[in-house]
Order: C-alpha cells, then sequence, then structure tokens
C-alpha cells in the first residue's frame, strides 16, 4: 500500500498525469510521457534479466518490484484521464494495451522471482524488449 | 612589546566566539556589550554581555522578540555578563579568564537529558 | 599508513558530499540522461570545492574557528540566523534522506523492506555519533566508501565506447531530445551536489576535532586534495556506467536499485555486494557528516561548546541537538517519503543559499585578525572571488529553474 502510495506520488510529479486533459494534444502528450515512463522500466528490467546470472535474488527482487509498481502506478494513473474525444479514446486504449502487456510481463517475472528464478530468461528478454521498442516508437509518435 | 591597537567594538568584538583562556572551553558569543560612559562623555566597553536577552534584541524582529520573551518565560531577568577586566586576548576570538557559570540552557539540558544517556561522562572511544 | 590516515577526512567530507544519496542517483540520472555532457560541471565543483574546503581547512588549522562561527560574524546577527535557519532545515531534510538512503542499501541486500531498517539505522548513527571517536569514525566510513571505486572497475569491464563518452565529454551541450533548461537544472543539481555547505561546515569542523595547528597545514591541504578529487572521480565514473548501460536503452534511473544495475552487470555478484558497501558506507557516512554539521552549525551560531573532543556531557546542548535531529529525521523517512526525491530538492534549496555559506570564508581568509600571515594569495583570491560570482548566478537561477522545468523533467 505505502509503496503504491509513493509510486503514485512519484508518478503524479513525473508524468505530470493528475491534471485532466485539455484537448487532444494534452492528451496526446500525456500518453507519450506514460510511453516513456513505461518504457524506462521495462528495459530496466530487460537489462536486469538479462544479467540474470550475476545479480543476487534478494536484488533482482528489490528491482523488479520497484519496476512493478512504477508500471502499475503510470498505468492507474493514466488509465485515470479522461479522453477528451473518441480520437483520444482510441489512442489511449492503443496505448493501455500495451501497456497493460508490460505490467503482466513484469508482474509474472516478479512472482517467478519470488518463487524461485526466471525460468526462461531468453523469452523474456525477447519479449520485454519487443514491449520496449513499441513503447519507444509510440512515444516518437506522439511526443 | 606590540604597540596598544585600536580594537573597533562592531568588527573586533561583537559577534566572535568566546573562550575560557585556561583550557580553551568555548563559552558563548560576545552577543552584546554593556557600555559607560567616562568623565568626558565618551562611551567605553564595561562588560561583554551573553544570552538571548541580549542577541534577541540585536536580532530584532519578531524573531528577536520571540527569543527574549521564550527566555524572560524561563526566569531570566538580566543577560549574563562577562565584566572587562577578565578578557585577557581578542584576536579570532576573545580569552577571559576566571570562572563561568554554565548557562542556565546547558546547566538545564545537561542534567535533564543528556547525563541521563549512559556514557555521558567518558570520554570517546 | 599514519599520513595516509591523516587524510580520511577529506574522503569521508568527499563522499559524503559527492556520492551521499541524492547525488548517487542524481549522478546517475544524469548519465542515463545526458551522457557525459555534463562531465565539465563535475569538474568546475571539484575546482570550486577544494579553493573553498582549502580556504576552510586554513582557517579551523590557524585560528581554530570552524566556518559556522564565520558566518556569524561576518553576515551579523541576522542574516547570520537566516543562514542558520535554511542551513538547518536542509541538514534535517537530508539527515532524513541518508538514513533512508542506508536502508534502502540494505533493503538492496537482504531484499527486507527499508522501512524495517531506518530505525536500526538511526539509532546506530547516534550512538556512533554518541561514543565512537572523530578520528575512529572518519577512518572507518571514510574508507568503507572507497568501495565505490568498485564503479570504476565496473566501468572497464562494462568494456564502453571510450571514444563516444569522451565526444559526449567534450561537447557541453544536451542530447537532440533534452532542453536547455532541463540540461541547466541539472548542472545546477549537480553543482550544488558537489559544494553542498555541509561540506565545509565539517570538514571545517573536524579539523578543529582533530585539533589541527599551523603545523598541520599541509595535512589539511592534502585533504582536500586527495578527497575532493577523488569524491568527483567516482562521480563521474557513476555517471559513465549510466551513460553506458542505459542511455542507448532510453532508461530514466531513478532509484538506487537501478543505480547499482551497471555495476552488477559489469562486475558481477562480487561486483554487487561492494557497491551496496559502498553505498551504505557512503549513506551511513554522509548521515553522520550531515547530523555532526547540524550540530556544529547551531553550536557555532550561538557559541556554545560543541565537539566530540570533549566528554558529552561538557557539550550538551551540542549532543541535544544531534539527538534532536536524528529522531525528528527518523520520524519523517518513516511517513514514506521518497529519500531521493528529498535530497534532490534540498540539493537545488542548498545551491540557492551557497554564497550566504561561502562570502563569509572568503573575507575571513583574508583577515590578518583571523589568519596572520597565512591569509589568501592571490591565486585564492582569484579563484574564490570567480566563484563567488558564479555562485551568486547560480543561486539566483536555481529556484526559477525549478520551477520552470518541473525539478528536471
Amino acid at each position: 500500500m505505502r509503496r503504491r502510495w509513493a509510486a503514485g506520488l512519484a508518478v503524479a510529479l513525473v508524468a505530470g498525469c493528475s491534471s485532466p486533459a485539455w484537448n487532444d494534444r494534452d492528451y496526446e502528450l500525456k500518453a507519450a510521457e506514460s510511453a516513456e515512463a513505461v518504457g524506462s522500466a521495462v528495459e530496466a528490467v530487460r537489462l536486469a534479466v538479462g544479467g540474470d546470472g550475476r545479480l543476487t535474488r534478494p536484488y533482482l527482487k528489490v528491482l523488479l518490484t520497484g519496476a512493478a509498481e512504477q508500471v502499475q502506478g503510470v498505468n492507474d494513473q493514466f488509465g485515470g484521464v479522461q479522453p477528451p474525444s473518441e480520437r483520444a479514446r482510441r489512442l489511449g486504449e492503443r496505448l493501455l494495451e500495451v501497456t497493460e502487456r508490460a505490467e503482466k510481463a513484469v508482474a509474472g517475472l516478479l512472482t517467478e522471482v519470488r518463487r524461485d528464478r526466471v525460468a526462461d530468461p531468453a523469452g523474456a528478454v525477447r519479449e520485454l524488449a519487443g514491449l520496449g521498442r513499441t513503447l519507444r516508437r509510440f512515444q516518437e509518435e506522439h511526443g | 612589546m606590540t604597540a596598544a591597537r585600536v580594537v573597533h567594538a562592531q568588527l573586533h568584538l561583537l559577534d566572535r566566539q568566546v573562550v575560557r583562556a585556561r583550557d580553551g572551553r568555548l563559552v558563548c558569543k560576545v552577543d552584546d556589550l554593556e557600555l559607560a560612559l567616562d568623565d568626558d562623555g565618551r562611551p567605553y566597553v564595561t562588560a561583554i554581555l551573553m544570552g538571548p536577552l541580549a542577541l534577541g534584541p540585536r536580532v530584532g524582529g519578531v524573531l528577536g522578540r520571540l527569543m527574549a520573551g521564550a527566555a524572560r518565560l524561563l526566569g531570566a531577568t538580566a543577560p549574563p555578563r562577562i565584566p572587562m577586566e577578565h578578557v585577557s586576548r581578542i584576536a579570532g576570538a576573545v580569552h577571559v579568564g576566571g570562572d563561568l557559570e554554565p548557562p542556565a540552557l546547558e546547566h538545564w539540558v545537561r542534567t535533564h537529558l543528556v547525563e541521563p544517556i549512559p556514557g555521558a561522562r567518558h570520554e570517546n572511544e | 599508513m599514519k599520513k595516509f590516515l591523516g587524510i580520511t577526512l577529506g574522503i569521508l567530507t568527499a563522499i559524503g558530499g559527492f556520492v551521499d544519496i541524492g547525488d548517487l542517483v542524481a549522478n546517475a540520472l544524469v548519465g542515463s540522461r545526458f551522457g557525459m555532457s555534463l562531465a565539465w560541471v563535475v569538474l568546475l565543483g571539484v575546482l570550486g570545492i577544494c579553493v573553498f574546503a582549502e580556504m576552510s581547512g586554513r582557517i579551523a588549522a590557524v585560528s581554530r574557528r570552524a566556518v559556522f562561527d564565520l558566518v556569524r560574524e561576518r553576515l551579523g546577527p541576522r542574516a547570520g540566523l537566516v543562514n542558520l535557519g535554511a542551513s538547518f532545515l536542509i541538514l534535517a531534510l537530508t539527515v532524513a534522506a541518508e538514513i533512508g538512503g542506508a536502508a534502502l542499501a540494505l533493503e538492496l541486500a537482504t531484499g527486507v523492506d527499508y522501512l524495517v531498517w531506518v530505525p536500526a539505522v538511526a539509532f546506530a548513527a547516534w550512538l556512533v555519533m554518541w561514543r565512537v571517536k572523530f578520528e575512529t569514525l572518519e577512518r572507518v566510513f571514510g574508507l568503507a566508501g572507497l568501495a565505490l571505486v568498485i564503479f570504476i572497475v565496473a566501468l572497464w569491464q562494462l568494456g564502453p565506447d571510450w571514444g563516444q563518452l569522451w565526444e559526449q565529454a567534450t561537447r557541453p551541450a544536451p542530447p537532440r531530445d533534452e532542453g536547455l533548461p532541463t540540461y541547466f537544472y541539472y548542472a545546477i543539481a549537480l553543482l550544488g551536489g558537489a559544494m553542498t555547505p555541509y561540506e565545509v561546515f565539517f570538514f571545517s569542523s573536524g579539523g578543529v576535532e582533530e585539533k589541527w595547528t599551523r603545523r598541520d597545514l599541509s595535512v589539511a591541504r592534502a585533504n582536500v586534495l586527495v578527497g575532493f578529487p577523488l569524491g568527483g572521480l567516482l562521480s563521474l565514473a557513476i555517471a559513465a556506467c549510466a551513460a553506458t548501460v542505459f542511455l542507448p536503452a532510453h532508461v530514466q534511473v531513478d532509484s538506487l536499485g537501478q543505480m547499482v544495475l551497471p555495476v552488477a552487470l559489469g562486475a558481477g555478484q562480487v561486483g554487487l555486494a561492494l557497491v551496496i558497501l559502498g553505498v551504505f558506507a557512503a549513506t551511513f557516512g554522509a548521515t553522520l557528516e550531515v547530523a555532526l554539521s547540524s550540530g556544529y552549525s547551531l553550536s557555532q551560531y550561538f557559541g556554545w561548546q560543541w565537539g566530540k573532543f570533549v566528554r558529552p556531557r561538557e557539550a550538551a546542548r551540542f549532543h541535544a541537538t544531534i539527538l534532536v535531529v536524528v529522531i525528528v529525521a527518523t520520524a519523517l523517512v518513516l511517513t514514506t517519503i521518497d529519500p531521493i526525491m528529498v535530497t534532490e530538492y534540498s540539493l537545488v534549496f542548498a545551491a540557492a543559499a551557497l554564497p550566504l555559506t561561502y562570502l563569509p570564508v572568503l573575507l575571513i581568509a583574508n583577515d590578518r585578525d583571523y589568519m596572520q600571515d597565512k591569509v589568501n594569495g592571490r591565486f585564492s583570491n582569484t579563484l574564490g572571488t570567480a566563484f563567488m560570482i558564479l555562485l551568486i548566478v547560480v543561486s539566483i537561477a536555481a529556484i526559477p529553474l525549478m520551477l520552470a522545468t518541473k525539478a528536471g523533467q
């Protein structure tokens, strides 16, 4: 709970998502910022999982917990912003589809690490890299 | 030895550290000065004043009044003074001789807060 | 060996100043966003802190007066009190952040939530300040902080494109996707981190604690010339590691966990263990440095007996100040406020207050009443004056830039 509160506050400051979107462009910028924040967390997880053998389990757990909370925080924040138009709504849905996949992927990895270790590091790295690329493209198109 | 030098009260005395000449212990700051007039009507310094009652008026404003008010509330009536004849040297600090009572706040904090904690009387290890 | 141990004050001071919790993350964040293009600020900061720390160390050795004595003496009781108020607030916030940082390091090592560690860290820090001799304290934590040298080793292991790092460092401008105001905001944060006033509070008071005299002037100078450049080198290594690993992946570092990742990737589990040890030592050392500085500054303003060179009962108000600051800071961290954000803000506020601390140092270093024949030479005065002008510009720009860039986004 505490973590989520802290992550939420950080995201509110980082992405500036706490205010409503005034128009399409404003909403689009918020979407791009959210994509950037999620992309950053996803890429950090990719680097960590890629170096799995070199990291200790407690450390990996802390790192993944932080990333999972960050992604979830961004999703909650961005999901809470009212899209000002139909076009914006579609844009938002397109982004949330990707970021929610990212949230699930990171949370899944966290569960694996809590239990033992990442089962298929190479597969996880591929998936995260794909998500990272998509988010990056989204951010460049709309930022 | 050296020729007598002119000491500027504002520049060389006020706000300097007062140090006990015997062992270098820090006593207080020169928070204010007590002046008297000689026969020709020229002012001269008679004592160093210390503590919130001396400093408060020099800080001025709300904070200064608050400082002095708090000291009065705790029973202080006049700022403690060190007569100028106890001053032995004026340099980066003002060195004074004689034995001095520890200030009221130091005394209170020492007996009520610090001494009850184990190790307060020992040298550090 | 003895000579080497004589410079641990400078090492601890610099580690507490350059690589405390806020700077650790700020350096990594800057590396991950701007590459090495802000390296010049770190070099400038090292030069600036060397100039003023050398003066304050010389003043301490010749006159036994520490920096806050000078602040009150030269600014007068009223402006001195304003400086004291601002400094004390920043110090208390920073103590909170450093306690949180040390607890976060323990979380990285054990996986146990950092809040569990906060009371233990705070108690241990207080106990050290209450019981442990000053020399022991600076040696243990100054030397343990040297574990951060692993960042330099890890950088080698990562095998970065040295040419590219060099190119970034020699082209002081923001990368194309970052704006100029943000660039200067982080420049100010880095300069504020390098020249935080508590470094000279601590360094000069530490000189008095160690009973420096005129004969120790060379020791004082060696402390400055080894300690601060070392701190700057560690800063640069952290930024370079982040620039190598994170910049190409578009990761913007925002936590301690991410900040140590390049070391783990470069130097493996041993590297990870060492870097966590180093982070713990640096943040715990910074806790001591900053908490002691709060006691030093308050005592020196009011003229109270201070220092660890007397029994605690002889410096009752000094020790009471430290105790209260540690308790308040602990309560503040336990509210779950983000320690890293706290220092990043306090860095910028500290930058706004820099001239109030360094001007009195520059003035007293020229005062024969204090310094006799050891007053500043032309070299120190020229550099000191140039930095005063720079610091005044920085202090004016700090807060507006912070507002304009929403704290560097």
